[in-house]
């Protein structure tokens, strides 16, 4: 058991020394379950409990970060003032900063989201269950390979800072993919995912064998997909695709700490980015997104931000300190992986808002293009704006209809030209489909943070965006 | 500011006591204990930042047990030290245990071997000396006309680790490291790129000087970047983090448990590279910081030839892929913490992560030339420095497809600007059959998704029809 009144009290005592402006820490207490499940192994259950502290200390002038154990606290706290008062900033606009942070009012917040119990409690056997169930759903005769892996973790953390807000978050989260593979023409390996902010109650809800089904259709179509030429085409990328390009082509780019570097869109707000099409919002309220957190690594409230309306650059997305330097209010997007990283600007769940058509009125419009379903992955250059990533499941299009399978198709370009060739987005999909994750990866102290994200929005028709195929 | 040093030895009478418990009350066949502890400081400094300088310090110590009892195997950790809840890990292990896939005792070795990489003088961090050398560096970029945001930042670590044994096993390791890394963006022309340089040393002797000069060196091969137009004539060029970055997705294809799934199946003592490949994974390689004596599970390591002269030479394996294929490890045993997300990539609390297979430090034989010198006789080429999302597409069939996000253009033996935005395609081993050339300059490179260390040259590839596709 944490003892929070005592670490609340070290702050109270530190804050009072006279070259401290401000001081915050985060405590977790983290479970993390993964467990997997393949062809020719053995199931592998590995359970991890740990718990630690990372403690911001914010001088007259200088800052500090120190994580290590709960139990060290103390010395914890101690290090971070005896090392901020070794740091000495040159310039910045400190005074604003830290009026920013000590104005803000005290906050008081606790949020537990429900099935946090199904998570610790499941046992090895109920992990086998779903685990077989999902590997049932991808069978069939030929498969040379499957692996399923089923992933759990509860995040409790407190905030806690040195004007006396507190935020206690629960947050279970479940996740699980399953690969395949087989030969036919080709050796291709396909996969699908699962993920969703809850316990294990979801798996009385869906069964787990779609999972499979999925990661099977994909597998199927692709074993019989040919290669296709490269070019510049039309695409549509579907509602399981638009997200990395949301995320990729715009969101890295507005991350507030790529402007400071010089990045693409800096001094670009207000200003026409976007085709008239485009609206893109970041919403880490999103309780059915995998990005969901009702507060920041900060302790400051999530919310849905508007980055593109109509095209134009509306806003970017801050921690506190980005936020200070460039005159503008946080959005609740300070984040950070575990304890031991420092909050920087990072998305949540980043998608585009509904538009006006159906994927068929979308195809119909198309005489030569690419239909293109569900991501491999993407990268992103922040500064210079070039970016690619891969498609799972790719169709011809060919007259206003969907054609053969093409394979291994990679999409890329520079942001400031796609989004300005986004010409239609899907309609009625507010319900933003569950059960999908997405993680992200940016640079952190040691490694890269890598951190939860939404990973579904609607379909979206691109008018030019170039391709290769393998 | 001394980084923490830790004296497991107090740990040691717990671990004494453990393995008294293990044996007489819960009557454990075999036991394996991992215990590491690492301490981190960073220094950063980014001039245009409102927080342009800033410490950060990190402290972690933790122990893992696999236990094996009636040939079920166990494991667990904890980070709480105290014999109470040693104890109760002890009791998870032997709860959550599972029937070995075989019938072979796992922990078995007795050798007693010490590695020491620790530098006592980076033990000490100056950190004012430090930050003052950063300051000087990050000034020194930002004199130039066009480099218009410059960060710098050292990383000094210290570890220790100790593996230990039911039959006498003792392995140690200490070690300091220093990473020292400057970057900044040239602004020149339409499209910026974020670029510089970085060094590895297990001691306190990086040269900041050096260091500047060869980042500014970098930032400036990517000044005013465009899409190169790429002809039959251009030369292809690769840095060491350019090959990493196109080779790391690709290096489970020769772990022992994937390689009957992948592209490489029925590849060994085939050709798969030029015949210029040696390549070798060598774990106590003298440029790389990321030495070791034994692997994560104890086993001795020694240099391993994988490819020689361009024929695959052997796959690579930890205890459990080769005791399950009936084969002898190689000694390639790594401990990565998965983090959320399942990426095995090391982070912090590497204590907590199950030994799984992974790769030291692969070393590429060099050739005889600089790359400077081989670039005297270039008319046209590109020199790529890194690669995105060669990872995504389809990694069993070993294509690659990605885009080129930092690269030099090279007109008439000179570097002249940057290029970026080129798309490549292609079959990995395709890419390899076509090397021509290495340089004899190498670098080390360490990859970040799997700490995977490379020490490689400049590479040429040739460019042939249907072999890949850069355009």
């Amino acid at each position: 058991m944490i003892d929070i009144d005592k670490i609340t009290k070290l702050i109270d005592q530190f804050q009072d020394h006279s070259d401290i402006e401000f001081i915050d820490t985060r405590i977790q207490n983290l479970f993390d379950r993964s467990f997997t499940y393949s062809k020719d192994q053995s199931p592998r259950e590995i359970n991890n409990h740990s718990q630690g502290i990372g403690v911001r200390v914010f001088t007259k002038t200088g800052y500090a970060f120190s994580s290590g154990t709960v139990t060290d606290s103390e010395k914890i706290i101690k290090q971070a003032v005896k090392l901020a008062n070794i740091t000495s900033f040159t310039s910045s606009p400190l005074e604003e900063f830290y009026s920013n942070l000590k104005e803000q009012p005290s906050i008081d917040f606790e949020v537990e989201v429900r099935g946090v119990e199904s998570i610790i409690h499941s046992s090895y056997d109920d992990n086998l269950e779903i685990s077989k169930k999902i590997a049932i759903g991808g069978s069939f005769p030929d498969l040379l390979n499957y692996r399923v892996e089923l992933n759990s973790s509860v995040i409790d953390q407190w905030y806690l800072n040195s004007i006396g807000s507190k935020v206690h978050t629960v947050i279970p989260k479940i996740w699980s993919q399953i690969n395949l593979s087989a030969i036919e023409n080709h050796l291709q390996s396909d996969f699908q995912r699962f993920g969703h902010v809850g316990g294990m109650e979801i798996f009385d809800k869906i069964d787990p064998s779609e999972i499979g089904k999925a990661a099977l259709s994909k597998l199927q179509t692709n074993l019989k997909a040919i290669s296709f030429s490269q070019g510049t085409f039309p695409i549509i990328a579907s509602g399981d695709l638009s997200f990395i390009i949301a995320h990729e082509v715009a969101g890295h780019m507005v991350e507030a700490d790529s402007i400071l570097k010089e990045g693409m869109m800096k001094d670009l707000l207000g200003k026409k980015i976007a085709s008239e099409e485009c609206s893109l919002v970041d919403d880490g309220t999103l309780r059915n997104g995998f990005g969901y957190s009702p507060f920041d690594d900060e302790g400051v409230k999530t919310q849905k931000t508007f980055i593109l309306e109509f095209g134009l650059l509306s806003s970017y997305l801050h921690s506190r300190a980005t936020a200070a330097q460039l005159g503008q209010e946080p959005t609740g997007n300070g984040r950070a992986m575990y304890y031991y990283e420092e909050p920087i600007p990072r998305m949540t769940n980043t998608y585009f808002t509904d538009g006006e058509f159906t994927i068929e009125e979308m195809i119909e419009d198309i005489k030569e293009g690419i239909f293109c379903e569900g991501s491999r992955g993407g990268a992103t250059d922040p500064i210079g704006g070039q970016f690619c990533f891969n498609v799972e499941v790719a169709h011809k299009i060919v007259n206003g209809e969907i054609g053969e399978s093409v394979r291994n198709v990679c999409c890329s370009g520079n942001t400031s030209h796609v989004l300005r060739e986004i010409k239609a987005v899907e309609k009625d999909r507010s319900d933003l489909l569950p059960f999908s994750f997405g993680f992200c990866g940016k640079e952190g102290n040691f490694k890269g943070q890598k951190m939860t994200v939404g990973a579904i929005g609607p379909a979206i028709s691109i008018n030019q965006v170039r391709t290769t195929s393998y | 500011m001394i980084l923490h040093e830790y004296s497991l030895d107090k740990h040691y009478s717990t671990i004494d006591w453990l393995m008294d418990i293990a044996r007489q009350k819960y009557s454990i066949d075999e036991l394996e204990i991992y215990l590491i502890g690492e301490s981190r400081f960073l220094i950063k400094e980014e001039p245009l930042s409102s927080l342009n300088c800033q410490l950060v310090k990190a402290d972690s110590l933790g122990l893992a047990i696999r236990t094996v009892k009636n040939q079920k195997l166990g494991f667990a950790t904890t980070d709480l030290l105290s014999q109470d809840k040693i104890e109760k890990t002890l009791l998870a292990a032997l709860e959550h245990s599972r029937p070995l896939p075989f019938k072979r005792s796992l922990f078995t070795e007795t050798h007693q071997t010490s590695f020491n990489l620790k530098d006592k003088k980076l033990m000490d961090v100056q950190v004012e000396e430090l930050l003052e050398q950063l300051k000087q560096a990050s000034d020194e970029l930002n004199s130039h006309q066009d480099i218009k945001y410059s960060k710098g930042r050292v990383n000094i670590s210290y570890s220790y680790k100790s593996i230990l044994n039911l039959e006498g096993m003792k392995c140690e390791e200490e070690k300091t490291l220093y990473h020292a890394r400057m970057m900044g963006v040239n602004t020149k022309g339409e499209m910026s790129i974020e670029n510089g340089d970085e060094q590895y040393s297990n001691n306190y002797d990086i040269d900041f000087t050096q260091l500047t000069s060869k980042a500014i060196h970098w930032i400036n091969s990517t000044k005013a970047a465009h899409k190169k137009d790429i002809t039959k004539e251009t030369s292809i060029f690769m840095t060491s983090e350019g090959m990493a970055s196109l080779l790391e997705p690709f290096i489970v294809s020769l772990y022992g448990d994937y390689s009957n799934k992948m592209f490489m199946e029925n590849l060994q003592n085939s050709q798969i590279a030029s015949s210029l490949i040696n390549l070798s994974d060598e774990p106590q390689c003298s440029f790389s910081p990321f030495k070791s004596s034994f692997d994560s599970e104890g086993s001795k390591r020694n240099k391993l030839k994988i490819v020689d002269q361009g024929t695959l030479n052997s796959f690579i394996y930890d205890k459990m892929t080769a005791f399950t294929n009936e084969k002898e490890t190689t000694a390639h045993s790594k401990r990565f913490h998965l983090e959320l997300g399942g990426s095995t990539k090391p982070s912090f609390l590497d204590y907590k992560a199950y030994p799984r297979i992974g790769f030291s430090n692969l070393v590429l034989k060099p050739g005889e030339e600089t790359l400077y010198e081989r670039l005297q006789d270039v008319k046209d080429g590109i020199i790529i420095q890194h690669l995105g999302n060669t990872h995504s597409n389809n990694i069993a069939e070993g294509n690659f497809n990605g885009t080129v996000f930092r690269g030099s253009e090279v007109i008439d033996g000179e570097i002249v600007n940057g290029v970026t935005g080129l798309n490549w395609a292609g079959s990995v081993i395709n890419l390899l059959k076509n090397i021509v050339w290495l340089s004899s300059d190498r670098k080390f490179y360490n990859h970040p998704e799997s700490s995977t260390g490379f020490y490689l040259p400049f590479i040429e590839i040739q460019q042939k029809t249907n072999t890949f596709d850069l355009s």
